[in-house]
């Protein structure tokens, strides 16, 4: 049976094509065509062809890492065949020319002018005038530099990306300008090729269009907006009250366009001021009445008071007299028997939530709902208690409920902030942490949280501010917190603030053994792994748990082998099936070259868990690096692949985890490579999968396949210090030795500890 | 056999494939080039040609010129007592090109390829191929200018791989396309142009200046003798100035001498506008083709135009590079349409080569569009078929109403880049009935087929009922029906052509006319008498008189030509 895709069947092509004879395939097959009577037959040649190509470039990139059993020789590079079929025709040499480099930098001279000029006339004031724009841009294009094509084009995409970076004082008037100029208006595909800028700008443009397409009176309402989204000073709440409309229409309808011509943080301040103001206070505007100022009586904490349900009551009937036919607002005459009932049962589920009991506050929540549907913080503690219990969709669920139901209710936010980080969706975390501290100004554990988004973000000094202002709030909030500042002083280098902490840490909540975990943790990411292990035991004397003696195990020197053993036994004596353990023993077995031993420590640990479990990965990985060691290749792979088939074997992730293990430990590196690349078929842009893919080519040797793959990882997050120190080892070791101090120069100034890092793998500059 | 024209704004020529080769074909002159012009004769026979174009000075009421212009368009021309269409005038051309091949074939010619600048829009190609009929000739094909170009070019280079780009600035119109040539196929990459750009507006650029300089009033631009005498000289002065450095244009009227020195640079500077516009084409052609200049191999100039220096100097600095000009650029794609003709006739010696096209604009239709918060916005411009997509090619895209139940839908065809419907090129208008269901059930599938010669075929079906609808883009402005066509091609038949054995003559004449209108007291008088003496011998219609009295005559002219004014030479260089 034929198994070759249906475009190279019609091409009459193997598997392996390369360009050359893709095209070639089809100028044969081009010919045999009658062009003006067989229409459909040239379609489907020229869909065939088309496909082909793009089939063939996507498989040249991911071809980097395959093993050279298959052929080098049909894979010939196209210049060298274009070499040799201009010799056997002798086509004149064309002309040599200038080469493109100078057009560009003269593209880019010229535009920088036109800033420096721009700059000058606006040093008063912005410059609002479109025509002043426009002659800035047409004296720029007139310059004799400009004649190059290439020259003009880079000029082009200078002022594209200008526009595309947002608003300033003025560039709404460039935008007009420009699109004058370039006449980006009148050809629809020329904005395209401007690349993401132009894809941003043709959206824009669209969106500008659509705009003068509506009424008159929306058109000068939202005209009235954008000028004063123009200005930085704040709104009246009445003024607020009578845009709010049309602002939320106009980031409906016109999300691009609007963020180049107005200020973006202005736009969104006006949202969150909107937010905050109170219900009541929003209905007014519609009546038209004033109240006397009352206290917040929005502020929910997790203890609800009997005289604040009564208040409620009495404003809830009140407002119920004073609108009529409004849009809904919290219903009118409910039962007071039920919503008390409801109060006390979110009561009750705090206090389980407390205890630990999650599974009963999620139930008593539920009752509190049933009782009261209209409460949303009992959405808003069923989500955290959700949480708690790993549920994450229902969390979600639950806290965009609450959210949607009450735009002032901190748990919801927090709730929701925190299944964003789980699903490492920081930037919305941070929005939702920032929003329920907007709300409840006093929670250490929301800055705690926030913190922890921010060094996700690499945020270190806001991470830092936030998780000692929990501290302050709360000492006892939480170690991670200590640990968080830590890490924060590390990674600007200071050691020595950074070991503060741990003794901070031990000062502030002295009785947990997750204390004395987390200072030693510190220690270690200091490198002190004396002061961390004297930490342990400290910990073992103070608030004994297994974990701190498996702690133990890891921390100590790969030489000391009966400090290890001695550490492991002792956590094994408190519980002998601790599955950590038995993976701590299985990890020295193979490194004091016991392998057989390893294996049945492995197999032994597997026999607890179910048969699709995830955490079976582990000792699967672990038997499978040691059959490697044993020369049993066959009963690795099969577990490496039984390790990735419970990890989920369409997980990207989990095949570059993979991937990672065998690569640090330098073995199986085909494996190795075949899992990463793996992972970048299901994912071709995972960042990490690409760096793995680096790192393991280094290993290989194969030094050119490397830096193009870091390429890759640096070309999607390039402050990846990792990608960066790996490409640097890379470059010096192909002598390109600039390249290389760059790299590693780079890499070391975001990450001072990387030397280190790599070090631990074996890989030294 | 069949034949390869171009039918040019200024000049037509017609080639055939033969023996491996294109050559082209002759006309009773002894010339390739004709020039593109019409003139109805003091007895009604019809002049084409250069002799045509000397009555352009002499009898401008009955001449035309430059109607290609019009092609596409209801604007007729009035020769004398009758009005002609840019078709018949374009016909008349064809027919005159026609009988040289035939004299030279020894054979009708009954089938032609005619090339059309690839900017040409439908209803433009309907009207070359009206002409073709209407001249008696099948028309199965049209063919782009700067693809005929390729063609041409490339057809020596058959066993290379290259990438080039072809620039082609006629009389009339600025076509550029880029081509990849391998494994001998040519493949159109991506085409661009400007229908309104040519050779000719940079004439008016001189002409204009010469306005300017002399403080003309604008009023005399309504004087044809005139206006015409000084498009001759400002062709010449424009021609010379590619050779030396300076040329001039004398003209006198009213007995007041008008003048204006003009060199090169000058030039260039009055045309500056018309150069920047050359830029843009090129530029879009190349980010279609998705090629930096730098990666072609070479640049082929086509169309007289390109013959200018400051043409050249342009092409040079946008690509760095100085263009190739092994090919006479005013024949380059006429013998490109002669090896198309060689391809339809599937010639041995063309056995390995193949070409492919694109289309030069999007087409589309006219569509709303639903906004986020489920407003409509309309007016918008939807393409179905992108511009440079290899031809030829059919798409289909379903649409929905917008509104439910909703009983009609009109679909307005567009050709054209801008986003708003309302910028581009409406070609047609098609209403369908709808069944008058829910919005979901109420899709249409509206395909539209672009063929190789550049026509649209629209079609639309009901995907409920399969019913469905073709649109017949025709009843526009500037179209004929079949039957308009096959009225006129029987007026056409019954006007006499000026027999072809005296054209040689009837051309010396009408050139001797154009002086004499020049000439001035004495020398008038007696270049008149020299005009009668030749006028009698023709009469006698005695071959072995006749021979040496035009001889004669033929020398003085020229002779006469040179001492006085600048006044144009009727060749080309």
């Amino acid at each position: 049976m034929d198994n070759r895709h249906s475009f190279l069947q019609r091409l009459d092509l193997p598997d392996d094509a390369d360009e050359r004879s893709i095209r070639r395939a089809y100028a044969r097959e081009l010919k045999l065509i009658d062009q003006e009577n067989d229409a459909a037959g040239f379609q489907s040649l020229r869909e065939a062809y088309d496909v082909a190509l793009v089939w063939s470039r996507h498989v040249a990139a991911n071809d980097m890492g395959q093993p050279q059993a298959t052929d080098a020789t049909t894979v010939a590079p196209p210049e060298a065949s274009a070499e040799t079929a201009a010799s056997t025709d002798a086509t004149p040499e064309p002309t040599p020319h200038e080469p493109a480099i100078d057009h560009a930098i003269q593209g880019g001279e010229v535009f920088t002018e036109f800033m420096e000029r721009c700059l000058g006339l606006s040093s008063q004031h912005p410059i609002i005038d479109t025509a002043v724009w426009e002659r800035e841009l047409r004296t720029g294009l007139a310059d004799d530099r400009l004649v190059s094509i290439l020259a003009r084009d880079i000029y082009e995409h200078h002022v594209a990306h200008l526009l595309a970076e947002g608003w300033r004082p003025g560039h709404e008037a460039l935008l007009v300008a420009a699109i004058k100029v370039f006449e980006w208006e009148q050809d629809r595909r020329r904005v395209l090729s401007l690349g993401q800028d132009g894809a941003l700008l043709d959206a824009a443009i669209d969106q500008r269009t659509m705009f003068a397409l509506q009424t008159e009176t929306e058109q000068s309402q939202q005209r009235q907006l954008v000028l004063r989204l123009r200005e930085p000073r704040a709104p009246g709440t009445r003024e607020l009250l009578r845009h709010i409309d049309t602002l939320e229409i106009m980031i409906a309808r016109f999300p691009d366009w609007l963020a180049l011509i107005v200020s973006v943080p202005t736009a969104i301040h006006w949202r969150e001021l909107n937010e905050q103001i109170p219900d009541w206070r929003r209905k007014l505007a519609s009546i038209g009445r004033r109240k006397p100022a009352e206290t917040s009586y929005e502020k929910q904490g997790s203890s609800f008071n009997w005289a604040w349900l009564v208040f409620w009551m009495i404003v809830g009937l009140a407002r119920f007299a004073s609108h009529s036919g409004g849009e809904s607002g919290s219903p009118a005459a409910m039962s007071t028997a039920a919503s008390a009932d409801a109060v006390n049962l979110i009561d009750i589920g705090n206090q389980q939530l407390e205890q630990g009991k999650h599974s009963q506050a999620i139930a008593t929540f539920t009752r509190a709902i049933e009782r009261d549907p209209s409460n949303d913080m009992a959405y808003a503690d069923r989500a955290m208690a959700y949480y708690w219990h790993q549920e994450y969709r229902q969390a979600k669920q639950d806290s965009e409920k609450a959210v949607s139901m009450n735009h002032a209710n901190p748990v919801a936010y927090r709730a929701r902030g925190l299944v964003a980080m789980h699903e490492g969706s920081h930037d919305d975390a941070l929005a939702d942490f920032t929003r329920s501290i907007q709300l409840d100004p006093d929670n250490a554990f929301t800055y705690y949280r926030r913190g922890l988004a921010y060094e996700a973000n690499q945020q270190y000094e806001l991470a830092r501010g936030d998780a000692e202002k929990a501290i302050r709030l709360q000492p006892d909030i939480h170690p991670g917190a200590y640990a968080l500042i830590a890490r924060a002083h590390q990674v600007r280098g200071d050691k020595k603030k950074a070991a503060e902490q741990a003794e901070a840490l031990l000062a502030a909540i002295p009785d947990r053994h997750y204390s004395y975990l987390t200072a030693a943790h510190i220690y270690d990411l200091l490198g002190r792994t004396d002061a961390a292990l004297t930490t342990l035991d400290r910990g073992d004397k103070a608030a004994p748990d297994i974990s701190l003696h498996m702690l133990r195990a890891r921390l100590l020197p790969r030489a000391d082998v009966a400090g290890r053993r001695a550490a492991i036994q002792k956590a094994l004596s408190l519980n002998p099936r601790e599955p950590e353990a038995l993976d701590l023993r299985r990890s020295l077995e193979y490194d004091t070259g016991n392998y057989k031993a390893a294996i049945n420590t492995a197999t032994d640990a597997l026999t607890d868990m179910p048969a699709d479990s995830q955490e079976r990965a582990d000792p699967l990985m672990g038997r499978g690096i040691a059959y490697a060691r044993l020369g049993q290749h066959a009963a690795a792979k099969a577990d490496f692949t039984a390790a990735r088939g419970v990890l989920g074997p369409n997980s990207a992730t989990a095949a570059n985890n993979i991937c990672w293990y065998l690569a640090i430990r330098e073995v199986e590196m085909q494996t190795a490579l075949d899992n990463c690349n793996a992972a970048l078929t299901l994912e071709p842009k995972h960042i990490q999968a690409l760096d793995s893919k680096g790192f393991v080519l280094l290993r290989m040797g194969r030094y050119a396949e490397s830096i193009a793959a870091y390429d890759a990882a640096l070309a999607l997050m390039p402050s990846l210090s990792h990608s960066q120190y790996g490409r640097g080892i890379a470059y010096r070791r192909i002598g390109k030795h600039k390249e290389a101090e760059a790299d590693i120069k780079a890499a070391l100034a975001s990450d001072n500890s990387i030397a280190t890092t790599f070090a631990g793998y074996g890989v030294k500059q | 056999m069949i034949v390869g024209i171009d039918l040019g704004t200024t000049n037509s020529l017609i080639a055939v494939w033969e023996s491996g080769t294109s050559r082209l074909i002759p006309n009773t002159l002894g010339e390739v080039l004709t020039p593109s012009c019409v003139s109805v004769d003091e007895d009604g026979t019809i002049l084409v040609g250069r002799a045509a174009r000397e009555r352009l000075q002499t009898h401008p009421d009955r001449t035309a010129a430059v109607f290609k212009r019009y092609m596409g368009s209801d604007k007729t021309m009035r020769l004398g007592t009758r009005e002609f269409r840019p078709e018949e005038l374009s016909a008349l051309i064809l027919r005159s090109l026609k009988e040289d091949a035939e004299a030279a074939l020894g054979h009708p010619v009954t089938e032609a390829i005619i090339t059309v600048p690839a900017y040409f829009s439908d209803a433009q190609r309907k009207a070359t191929r009206a002409a073709g009929q209407l001249a008696g000739l099948r028309v199965d094909r049209l063919l782009n200018e700067p693809t005929a170009a390729a063609l041409a070019y490339g057809i020596h280079q058959r066993d290379s791989e290259t990438k080039f780009l072809v620039f082609d600035l006629g009389g009339g119109t600025f076509d550029v396309s880029v081509l990849d040539l391998f494994e001998g196929v040519m493949e159109v990459r991506a085409s661009a142009g400007d229908n309104m750009l040519g050779g000719e507006d940079f004439m008016r650029c001189l002409i204009d200046h010469f306005f300017a300089h002399n403080k003309l009033p604008a009023s005399l631009k309504s004087d044809h003798y005139f206006m015409q005498r000084l498009a001759a000289q400002a062709e010449t002065t424009k021609r010379a100035l590619s050779d030396s450095a300076t040329a001039s244009i004398r003209l006198s009227h009213d007995n007041t001498d008008y003048a204006l020195d003009i060199d090169e640079a000058t030039l260039e500077r009055i045309c500056e506008g018309l150069l920047r516009r050359l830029r843009d084409p090129v530029e879009r052609a190349l980010r279609d083709a998705n090629l930096r200049p730098a990666e072609l191999d070479n640049v082929v100039l086509a169309g007289g135009a390109t013959r200018m220096p400051m043409v050249r100097r342009l092409v040079a600095r946008m690509f760095g590079r100085f263009p190739a000009c092994d090919i006479n650029p005013d024949e380059v794609v006429a013998l490109g349409a002669a090896v198309q003709a060689g391809l339809k006739m599937r010639d041995a010696a063309l056995d390995e080569v193949v070409m492919t096209d694109v289309a030069p604009y999007s087409l589309g239709i006219e569509v709303a569009m639903e906004l986020r918060d489920s407003s409509f916005s309309s007016g918008h411009f939807d393409p179905i078929i992108e511009r440079n997509t290899p031809v030829p090619v059919s798409r289909v895209k379903r649409y929905f109403p917008i509104t439910e139940r909703q009983k009609q839908l009109s679909l307005n065809v567009y050709q054209g880049e801008a986003r708003m419907a309302r910028d581009n090129i409406h070609l047609g208008c098609l209403k369908i009935a709808l069944p008058g269901l829910a919005r979901d059930d109420s899709g249409i599938d509206v395909r539209f087929t672009y063929d190789v010669n550049g026509l649209l075929q629209v079609t639309a079906t009901i995907v409920k009922t399969q019913e469905t609808h073709t649109l017949i883009i025709e009843g526009n402005p500037g179209m004929l029906t079949e039957a308009e066509i096959a009225a006129r091609f029987i007026a056409l038949s019954e006007l006499k052509i000026h027999p072809r054995d005296r054209i040689e003559h009837r051309t010396l004449l009408a050139s001797a006319e154009r002086l004499y209108q020049q000439l001035r007291g004495g020398q008038r008088e007696w270049f008149g008498t020299q005009i009668l003496a030749f006028e009698q011998a023709l009469e006698t219609q005695d071959k072995r008189h006749i021979e040496p009295v035009r001889k004669q005559f033929e020398t003085l002219l020229n002779d006469m030509e040179r001492d006085s004014f600048t006044v144009p030479h009727s060749d080309p260089a």
